[in-house]
């Protein structure tokens, strides 16, 4: 298949699946606002756009093996394991603790042990997902009660780790159900009605994610200037 | 009625979504509300602390007062005790017949000394405590004062006051403060402005003493003496001691000499 082949088809899945193409392209908007206000970036913010790159640069490929119609289900789960896992560890720069890093390297471990089973056959395919994201958004929800004892932030709307951390947040939480309920009834038929109705909402919730990532980076200038008073 | 896996889904992720969003709203709600009260915990803590630090300064000033009251007395007592002593032994000694005229002359040049030195013990032990001040009130004091300094200097002294009568008093502390406050001013332009007029003014309008001392000196800027740890003791005592009445001072460099405006709030008229 010829390349302009590839482009063509798959401007039909985009077109024919807006979701799919939303859930791709939305991820440009927190990329261009990250870029923007890149020079008030603190290390954490700037691992999430490193995130949010890493997350564009590895839709691509499943891009193409769809319009090649390559079955790419292994590549989905891998890279939804290694989306978990990145974001998992923006948290390392945030926490000083000791016993807090324990709970999150054990968190990690647990992760990357998942991940490298599924790679080598072990478990099956984006079985456990769901348990990915019930321990990143726990460690969503642990960060947050914290941050309810930090009163030096004057602000939380205007402090960016808190949209980053709602966008984490409710991208674990709203996704539970769906990786849940994937490992009963989606895996084995990949064109099936549920299926796409499920990566469909699964396109959505993300997007939303991506959006309060933009909030956060939105408001990156404004965090430093309060600072800077 | 069988639901499917869909509506299941559906329905319990906008039950997460809720849950989620619910959550995230209390933890905007709480932080805002430890804040707050983190804020007006330190407030309080401010305040306590300005608190202590008004009654220390409070303290010190009135220590100082005492002290000076028991300089006064002593010089007063004791040391104007002895030179009237002194001055009824030498009158004395003024009264014999004594044939030599050096030992006339000494006589009398002592006795001199004598009577300046009891003029110097009083003057001291009156400045020490304004007595006028306490008996008569701030503008008997101001006005003697001022006519005082004006016959030992060339500066030319014009005090006016509105709406403060001469019977007027204000509480001790009020009193004392700022009388203390127009020496260290008059000192500091005798000192340091070589100024040749200096004008007061004290006005009192609802339960607030107004006073602008301005002189037409060389002037003076704040942010030097600030910076020089060695001077602006003086305006640092007048700072010290309006924090204890409720006094603000600002200090204006026109275009010739300076002006000082103070602002005493909460100041009530004795009756």
């Amino acid at each position: 298949m010829q390349l302009k082949q590839i482009l063509d088809e798959i401007i039909r899945i985009g077109t024919t699946y807006p979701e799919y193409a939303i859930g791709s392209l939305i991820p440009i908007l927190p990329l261009s606002i990250g870029i923007i206000t890149r020079k008030y970036a603190t290390k954490s913010s700037r691992l999430i756009l490193y995130f949010v790159i890493f997350f564009i640069v590895t839709d691509i490929p499943t891009w193409i093996t769809t319009a090649l119609d390559i079955n790419n289900l292994l590549y989905n789960d891998t890279k939804i394991y290694s989306i978990n896992i990145f974001l998992l560890s923006v948290y390392f720069l945030g926490i000083k603790r000791s016993s807090d890093r324990i709970v999150l390297f054990s968190f990690l471990s647990i992760m990357c042990g998942g991940l490298v089973f599924q790679l080598f056959g072990i478990i099956e395919k984006g079985k456990y997902n769901w348990i990915n994201v019930l321990l990143l958004g726990s460690i969503a929800v642990w960060y947050f009660v914290r941050l309810i004892d930090y009163p030096k932030i004057r602000d939380l709307l205007i402090y960016p780790f808190f949209w980053f951390n709602t966008g984490i947040l409710f991208y674990c939480f709203s996704t539970l159900l769906i990786y849940f309920f994937f490992q009963f009834s989606i895996t084995p038929d990949i064109k099936s009605h549920t299926y796409f109705l499920f990566r469909s909402i699964l396109e959505y919730l993300t997007s939303v994610m991506f959006i309060l990532f933009a909030v956060g980076f939105w408001n990156l200038k404004k965090n430093a200037q309060i600072k800077l008073k | 009625m069988k639901f499917s896996i869909e509506t299941y889904l559906i329905l319990g992720t906008s039950m997460l979504i809720f849950f989620i969003l619910s959550f995230i709203v209390f933890v905007v709600y709480y932080q805002r509300k430890q804040f707050k009260l983190e804020i007006k915990q330190n407030e309080e803590k401010q305040a306590i602390e300005l608190e202590f630090q008004k009654k220390l300064l409070e303290n010190s000033m009135e220590v100082q007062e005492i002290e000076r009251r028991r300089l006064a007395k002593d010089l007063h007592d004791e040391v104007g005790a002895l030179l009237s002593v002194l001055k009824m032994g030498n009158n004395q000694l003024v009264k014999k017949e004594v044939e030599d005229e050096s030992i006339k002359k000494l006589v009398n040049n002592n006795k001199e000394l004598i009577d300046e030195s009891i003029g110097l013990v009083r003057s001291i032990s009156k400045d020490l405590v304004p007595q006028t001040l306490e008996n008569f009130g701030l503008i008997h004091a101001i006005e003697e004062f001022f006519n005082k300094i004006e016959k030992n200097s060339s500066i030319e002294f014009k005090f006016l006051h509105k709406n403060i009568s001469e019977k007027s008093r204000f509480a001790p502390k009020v009193e004392l403060s700022v009388f203390r406050i127009i020496q260290e001013l008059s000192n500091n332009a005798l000192k340091h402005s070589e100024a040749s007029k200096i004008d007061l003014i004290l006005n009192f309008e609802n339960n607030t003493m107004f006073l602008i001392f301005a002189d037409n000196g060389v002037g003076f800027s704040m942010e030097e003496v600030l910076r020089n740890p060695n001077s602006g003791l003086g305006i640092r005592n007048i700072e010290s001691r309006l924090s204890i009445i409720n006094g603000a001072i600002k200090i204006l460099n026109p275009e010739k000499g300076t002006r000082f405006e103070i602002e005493i709030s909460d100041c009530h008229e004795k009756n």
